[in-house]
């Protein structure tokens, strides 16, 4: 009887804690929705990019290809999964600091701090909420691809497409995490996630091939969680998703859990450090 | 009963390295307390260590010396206090613009852990309560200040908290929403829901007129705690004390340092 009693107090729990993020979650939705419907004009970018880029798919839809690591793809495909991968990438990596940010800014962080909420139940719903909306922008630019330059859409349907991507948003929460904790202490962390992006832009192997770089900047792709998943996405197009070699995934889970284990540690103990201290209710601009 | 507790409580903030500005001692050994259903009103200039003391006593911030009870739990135990208190900022008072006034109190309830029907049971009371049921479904951006200092402290109110930390409530209001407010205050809070109050303000008149014990901070000390009724008879008493107190301390001041 007592199991039962105990069972159905955690139940009751449980249900409060889901309830509790769904609540967040809708509210998260609520002022990102309203907030991109007041900037809508930023939104134009995705046809912008793919009437500047038509020219060059044009180019590449005479047949050329690129040579990856031991297969040829067709410079569209190449193309076309380095600027939709990069979409997720902006997202995530922004998800945790601009939590911190944002709540610092608007005040309310002195008002979470003395509510039962934990600021961990709120980089996650704003995770979840900010992976999805990055998903759907790569679903966004492969259809607007699809429909402006005829590339196929297809092969980005498959399972390990989408394990990849999960990966992707995972290794950038991380990453995010890390400039979090820099963040705290630096009181001026949004330089650092604009620097990630523009990195992983730059030599994540979103224009070219990595093995173009030269020796000597050669070992950033390696660091970048972006270039190891355009790898797998680059090779599941081409060779489809039923054969997938495990080695492929592996340098991105050992990087997501390096940068995970690494960054929770790092954003905890400063979180811990600026709460003692105050440090979390001063404005990062003051 | 004593609801709020504060022995000998001092603040130092310190300078993070590699920053070699000196320390600062915001709050110099205070010693009060607030009786159960009262409101309780700390005076003071700007800069006197009044947000400190609501920051300390709300457990945003921790003190560096010092003894505190809310409703008799030590403010260490920081999930149980975070239940008694209901924090009211105005200065970046925290609301999401995009949202309603609604949206904005469901938001914050889930915060609280309050969801679901006695979420939007509570806060129909409260919207009822504190009259706000024709403009709570619009976007927060179109508040005047009265509505959201209303709004303030519906959000206070959510998880029914025994105390309530009020910083500079009135300091943004036009004279008729501070006499909206004092009756909010004054008959709602503490008469009808039994709240205990603390109240931080630069504001003699208003502090005089609501508030049951008065504290004068100056400078992070607490140089004088005296029952408003002694104030309220003679109007002008209160600003003679709050200029004589400060020019007392200032040629305190200035005698140490020649």
């Amino acid at each position: 009887m007592n199991m039962w009693k105990r069972w159905k107090e955690k139940m009751n729990v449980l249900k409060l804690k889901i309830a509790k993020l769904w609540v967040l979650l809708i509210s998260q939705m609520r002022l990102d929705v309203k907030a991109y419907f007041a900037f809508w004009g930023n939104y134009v970018w995705i046809l912008f990019v793919c009437v500047i880029y038509r020219f060059l798919f044009e180019a590449a839809l005479s047949r050329s290809t690129i040579f990856l690591s031991g297969y040829y793809i067709s410079f569209p495909l190449f193309l076309m999964s380095g600027i939709a991968l990069y979409r997720l990438v902006i997202y995530p990596v922004v998800a945790v600091d601009e939590t911190i940010l944002n709540l610092r800014r608007s005040g309310v962080m002195s008002w979470i701090l003395v509510t039962p909420t934990s600021i961990y139940e709120l980089f996650f719903v704003r995770s979840i909420w900010r992976s999805f909306l990055g998903i759907t922008e790569v679903a966004t630019v492969v259809f607007f691809a699809h429909f402006l330059v005829g590339i196929p859409i297809k092969p980005f349907f498959q399972v390990p497409v989408f394990f990849a991507l999960i990966w992707l948003s995972l290794a950038y929460i991380s990453v995010g995490m890390l400039i979090s904790a820099a963040s705290i202490w630096l009181r001026r962390g949004s330089f650092l996630c604009t620097f990630i992006q523009q990195i992983s832009y730059a030599f994540g192997g979103v224009f070219f091939p990595i093995y173009l770089f030269p020796k000597i900047i050669g070992f950033i792709p390696l660091i970048l969680p972006l270039s190891h998943v355009l790898n797998i996405v680059r090779y599941v197009l081409v060779h489809g998703g039923q054969t997938v070699p495990f080695s492929l995934f592996l340098p991105i889970i050992q990087m997501t859990l390096i940068y995970f284990v690494i960054g929770s540690f790092f954003l905890q103990k400063s979180l811990v450090f600026a709460r003692q201290n105050g440090l979390l209710l001063m404005d990062l601009h003051e | 009963m004593k609801t709020i507790e504060v022995e000998g409580l001092t603040k130092i903030y310190k300078p993070l390295p590699p920053s070699k500005t000196p320390a600062v001692t915001a709050l110099k050994n205070i010693s009060f307390q607030v009786e159960q259903e009262t409101i309780y009103t700390i005076l003071g200039p700007n800069g006197a260590g009044k947000t400190t003391l609501i920051q300390i006593l709300a457990g945003l911030i921790p003190p560096t010396q010092g003894e505190i009870k809310i409703a008799g739990i030590p403010i260490q135990n920081q999930k149980k206090v975070s239940k008694k208190i209901g924090l009211f900022t105005s200065s970046g008072n925290g609301f999401w613009k995009f949202m309603t006034g609604w949206q904005n109190l469901e938001y914050f309830a889930a915060l609280q852990d309050l969801v679901g029907r006695p979420a939007k049971k509570k806060i129909s009371e409260l919207v009822e309560l504190f009259g706000m049921a024709s403009y709570v479904h619009y976007e927060m951006h179109s508040y005047s200040n009265g509505m959201k200092q209303r709004l303030l402290l519906a959000r206070a109110l959510l998880h029914d908290p025994e105390i309530l930390l009020l910083d500079e409530p009135i300091s943004h209001l036009d004279p008729m929403a501070v006499r909206e407010f004092h009756l909010l205050v004054r008959h709602e809070l503490t008469r009808n829901l039994k709240k205990t109050i603390l109240i931080s303000t630069h504001q003699l008149e208003e502090a005089q007129e609501i508030s049951d014990t008065l504290g004068f901070l100056f400078e992070g000390e607490l140089l004088w705690e005296k029952p408003a009724d002694s104030f309220r008879l003679n109007p002008g008493n209160l600003l003679n004390e709050y200029v004589e107190t400060v020019e007392r301390k200032n040629e305190c001041f200035e005698t140490q340092n020649r």
